[in-house]
């Protein structure tokens, strides 16, 4: 049985969810690089007076490429206000940049910079907005979470993002008829696992519910856990999930704790 | 034997020296089983077990199994026995009767030693009943000692009686015939400090960064080390107390890797042979079936060490 063609990667509208601010750090630097790969035009939000640190010349200072591709304007600064945040402003700057000849537009910024000019309401909205535009142009959103502010929202937030969820060491993203996870599993992200699996098994429009385990490279007992915890409430209202594709050592796992064998959970063949 | 063994296990021992012995002692075994309504197991090396067959005959209850398929690895083995044990639907009682293979070198001997003193641990709890089968023929006197020091009864005349010889498994991995594996004496290839739960993929790092650079142990073989020293340093952490320092030794076609806590060191060298009933101690189950061998013992600087070992040689 084959993974479901999903890979793991920096593109799409995408959630980086950090604990850390070295972790938020690393991760803009990965999404910057991979923007500076594919020659596109990338903006940032920050608020106004940022401190040095947390403002992107910061973020970038150890990428020479990055700092020089700001110089020349292929990374914008843009600060943020209500008008930032309407889709149509949104949609007019990306393509303003197409048509001024770059293949592709980034753009990415903290919520919380958000938060400061428009409501959380409003901006789940243009969250959902921002969904529909990332499929419909050539256009890679990050949205930047604390882990502090949102833990308890991750799985509703994750719905919104169509790239999927990234973490330090890992990443979960929807595809069709379920969920494809990439990385590391173990007790740093359990929680984080296990929210998205029960939000996206509730809305689950099909039977079984998949799980891509096909890019999971480590999984040990607590993520082991979290599959099986967040597939519960799916599993026990009569929901069938099929573990798909799991390499060969991580299946190894899944089958001397049982799950192969687990209440309405269903086993694809090993990569 | 502990109250905590199912009423029906057993693990006995016959020492022959003559086939006559053997078959009767074989025969009467299988002939108890079937007539007490259990399933019942042969097994020996192939040559040996067609003439079991012959003298045996068949039955629905009667099943014959090759030591070159059952008996690749020692703790493949044990933990073998226990899924099938564990997993089984229908409750009838599993006997199992035939010779434990002989080692290729001392250190592969030790090693189905200690596998038969672990016996009563993983499979005391099931209604399990063996007749291990040592023919002093073919089997040096270190070995039959090593079978008298691990099985609790002997099967003498047809009849089981208790065995004085018998050591408990914890005393048992403590005594020469046990040879435990130790570090090596070598200087390490790497080593790290665990301090918490955030930075528990320090440890796995290290074995990934390591092996795959310095051995040319099969990558199956280094992502189960992975997760088993990830488990072992789990425990460390909540059963032990942090920091847990992790230290590996890379060898062209093994890994050791060596996992001490700085907890008061009172882990019971057993844990984790047990099929775990509550969560909690499933960790070194899980670490135990990933690797070839899985010590624990008393740190010298005062926590808890397990001693973990993969091999692609199964032993």
């Amino acid at each position: 049985m084959e993974s479901l063609g999903w890979r793991p990667g920096w593109d799409g509208h995408l959630l980086l969810f950090y604990s850390e601010e070295s972790q938020r750090h690393a991760g803009v630097a990965a999404w910057v690089r991979r923007g500076l790969e594919l020659g596109s035009k990338i903006l940032y939000t920050q608020p106004e007076g940022d401190p040095p640190d947390r403002s992107l010349p910061g973020l970038l200072q150890d990428e020479p490429d990055a700092l020089e591709a700001m110089e020349r304007g292929q990374i914008q600064v843009v600060p943020a206000d209500p008008s930032t945040y309407d889709p149509v402003f949104i949609e007019a700057v990306v393509d303003g940049a197409l048509s001024d000849g770059y293949p592709s537009v980034r753009w990415s910024g903290d919520a919380s910079t958000a938060w400061g000019v428009i409501p959380r309401s409003r901006h789940e909205l243009v969250e959902q907005a921002t969904d529909e535009l990332c499929t419909s142009r050539p256009l890679s959103v990050l949205c930047q979470y604390s882990a502090l502010e949102c833990s308890d929202a991750i799985g509703p937030l994750s719905q919104s993002h169509g790239g999927g969820l990234r973490e330090q060491r890992f990443q979960a993203a929807p595809v069709e008829g379920g969920l494809a996870v990439a990385g590391e599993l173990d007790a740093t992200n359990q929680r984080t696992l296990s929210s998205l699996l029960t939000t996206a098994t509730a809305a689950a429009e099909r039977d079984p519910f998949v799980v891509d385990l096909s890019w999971v490279d480590f999984l040990d007992l607590p993520g082991a856990r979290a599959v099986l915890l967040g597939t519960l409430d799916h599993r026990s209202s009569g929901g069938r999930v099929r573990l798909q594709a799991p390499q060969p050592h991580v299946a190894q796992l899944l089958r001397l704790l049982g799950i192969d064998r687990a209440e309405g959970i269903q086993w694809g063949e090993t990569r | 034997m502990r109250t905590s063994h199912h009423s029906a296990y057993r693990h006995g021992l016959l020492v022959h020296d003559t086939d006559e012995e053997l078959i009767e002692g074989t025969r009467t075994f299988v002939a108890r089983g079937l007539a007490s309504g259990a399933d019942v197991l042969v097994h020996g090396p192939s040559e040996r077990v067609d003439l079991m067959r012959e003298v045996l005959g068949s039955h629905p209850r009667l099943g014959y199994g090759f030591d070159e398929e059952l008996y690749q690895a020692p703790m493949r083995t044990l933990f073998g026995y226990q899924h099938t044990l564990a997993e089984r639907s229908e409750p009838r009682e599993l006997w199992v009767t035939g010779t434990v293979p002989l080692g290729l070198d001392a250190t592969q001997q030790a090693a189905w030693h200690r596998y038969e003193s672990a016996v009563d641990e993983a499979l005391g709890t099931y209604p399990f009943a063996a007749l291990c089968t040592y023919d002093t023929r073919h089997r040096p006197a270190s070995v039959i000692a090593a079978a008298l020091a691990t099985h609790r009864t002997v099967n003498v005349d047809l009849t089981d009686r208790e065995n004085p010889q018998y050591v408990e498994p914890a005393a048992f991995l403590a005594a020469p015939l046990a040879l435990r594996p130790e570090a090596p004496a070598t200087p390490p290839s790497s080593s790290t400090v665990i301090h918490d739960f955030d930075h528990l993929s320090a440890a796995r790092d290290l074995v990934r960064a390591d092996a795959y650079q310095n051995s040319a142990v099969a990558p199956q073989t280094i992502e189960q080390l992975r997760v088993a020293v990830s488990e072992a340093v789990t425990n460390g952490l909540l059963h032990g107390c942090p920091p847990v320092r992790v230290t590996l030794w890379t060898d062209v076609a093994s890994l050791t890797c060596l996992v001490e806590d700085s907890g008061p060191g009172h882990l019971d060298p057993m844990t984790g042979f047990r099929h775990p009933e509550r969560a909690s101690s499933m960790g070194l189950w899980v670490a135990r079936q990933l690797v070839d061998d899985l010590m624990i013992r008393s740190s010298p600087s005062g926590g808890c060490s397990v001693l973990l070992t993969v091999t692609d040689q199964p032993l």
